[in-house]
């Protein structure tokens, strides 16, 4: 059941980030649904599963621009296992706490993302960095905790029951 | 022995990361053939059906709404068309003593976006047609609002579109007013920039950019840009020239790929053949 879950929710949070992250972009600003999922689901569970599903949920991504196939799943590998991580020592729960954990691996993920996306091209870099990257790591974590908060509202289980997990 | 069990058990963690890392790093560097042709056959099974609904549910509340603009832009669009015809075939007559080459007219597909990719660093969109309609890898496409971008990739019943919103999409374009040739390339947001354009160039604010033919890729005259600032570079030598697309890329629905080129002869027949069938759909509208 808990596999299913994962499952569903899954495809939401893609389904999210074709459908719903281009409705509410601001200019080239938008939330990161896969990165949120892989966090969502990274911060209950152990480092190995963490990676593991930023891992894949990475190359689900890539499989819509296959040129640069791996590097999501390289970027959201790591930030799975830095959420992970970083789960384990504090409170899951706390909006703030998950306010600031969002922006961060955000910003991470795309540092990480535009590092070789622009072939360390460093105008470029701190180009997209500034206006694309920042902006949106906090974009995505907004919208990470409102959609926490209506799962925990809602008592949903697809979201939360991701983990709980953790040995 | 010892080494693997620090492998696998003391750093299973740390472990799994680098081999995932080394994972995803090896498929970065795998030729790109092989990728988008795996790609494809997995998008093409989980979500070009998803997305064709969704569009379909989209579509449906906008189509009566889209119905009646339609019909009143078809009805304004012909009575200037009828006008445009006449323009042309005095303008034909008039190439054709001069000794110029002849003009072609543009046959264009017409193509539903069913998908787009989930980077927000470049575009590219998922048509519905593809090699069965067609499509070759090079072909420019258009929005009604002009040049967007080109095929990069052909299948059977799909194409990818690479936008000109996209980092190593440049395109040449030329200023409408003043005929200044330069290289535009997307910045950020709907914002270009027009390279190798000289100090000694007049481009003005407002300036209309269209595509110039050049690279043959985009067919000239369509428009891209407006621009929206001019400063003299750091050099002193060239102009520092900004632009604005009017194009909302990010919520293209239908776009057209050019896939040949017919004489004016057969367009005028077209025409005729579109006039009628407007005709009779509008009806007593004119």
């Amino acid at each position: 059941m808990k596999r299913l879950n994962v499952l569903i929710a899954s495809f939401v949070f893609l389904m999210l980030q074709m459908l719903v992250a281009p409705r509410i972009a601001l200019g080239e600003i938008s939330p990161d649904f896969p990165l949120l999922l892989v966090a969502y689901f990274a911060i209950h569970q152990t480092p190995v599963r963490g990676s593991i599903s930023g891992f894949v949920v990475g190359l689900i991504q890539d499989l819509f621009n296959p040129q640069l196939l791996g590097l999501n799943a390289l970027t959201k590998s790591v930030a799975g296992y830095a959420v992970s991580v970083t789960g384990a020592k504090a409170d899951p729960d706390n909006d703030l706490f998950l306010l600031a954990l969002f922006s961060i691996t955000a910003l991470g993920h795309d540092f990480v993302y535009l590092l070789i996306f622009t072939g360390l091209d460093p105008g470029k870099f701190f180009m997209l960095l500034l206006t694309v990257s920042i902006p949106s790591s906090i974009y995505t974590a907004v919208v990470g905790v409102i959609v926490h908060r209506i799962a925990v509202v809602l008592g949903t289980k697809g979201v939360r029951t991701f983990g709980k997990a953790r040995p | 022995m010892p080494i693997l069990d620090l492998v696998l058990r003391r750093h299973r963690e740390k472990t799994t990361l680098i081999i995932l890392v080394l994972l995803s790093l090896t498929l970065l560097l795998f030729p790109k053939d092989p990728k988008i042709k795996f790609a494809q056959g997995v998008l093409n099974a989980m979500f070009l059906p998803v997305e064709r609904v969704t569009n379909f549910i989209d579509d449906f509340g906008q189509m009566r709404a889209d119905n009646r603009r339609l019909k009143r832009m078809v009805a304004s669009l012909l009575l200037e068309r009828e006008r445009l015809t006449q323009f042309r075939s005095e303008r034909e007559r008039l190439r054709r003593l001069a000794a110029f080459k002849e003009e072609q007219f543009l046959k264009l597909v017409p193509c539903e976006v069913v998908g787009r990719n989930l980077d927000r660093f470049q575009t590219i969109l998922i048509v519905d047609k593809g090699r069965a309609d067609s499509l070759k890898v090079r072909m420019p496409v258009l929005s009604y609002q002009g040049y967007v971008g080109r095929v990069v990739n052909v299948f059977e019943n799909s194409a990818w579109v690479q936008l000109i919103n996209s980092r190593n999409n440049p395109v040449s374009c030329l200023d409408k007013r003043s005929r200044v040739i330069g290289i535009l390339e997307w910045r950020n947001h709907s914002y270009f920039e027009l390279n190798n354009v000289s100090v000694v160039d007049d481009v003005q604010l407002g300036d209309t950019l269209i595509t110039s033919g050049f690279g043959g890729v985009a067919p000239k005259g369509f428009p891209v840009a407006v621009v929206t600032k001019v400063t003299p570079d750091i050099d002193g030598l060239q102009l520092k020239v900004g632009a604005k697309s009017h194009i909302n890329f990010r919520s293209l629905e239908e776009v057209f790929v050019v896939t040949d080129e017919i004489s004016w002869d057969r367009a005028i027949f077209y025409d005729r053949q579109d006039s009628t069938i407007i005709r009779n759909s509008i009806g007593d509208r004119l």
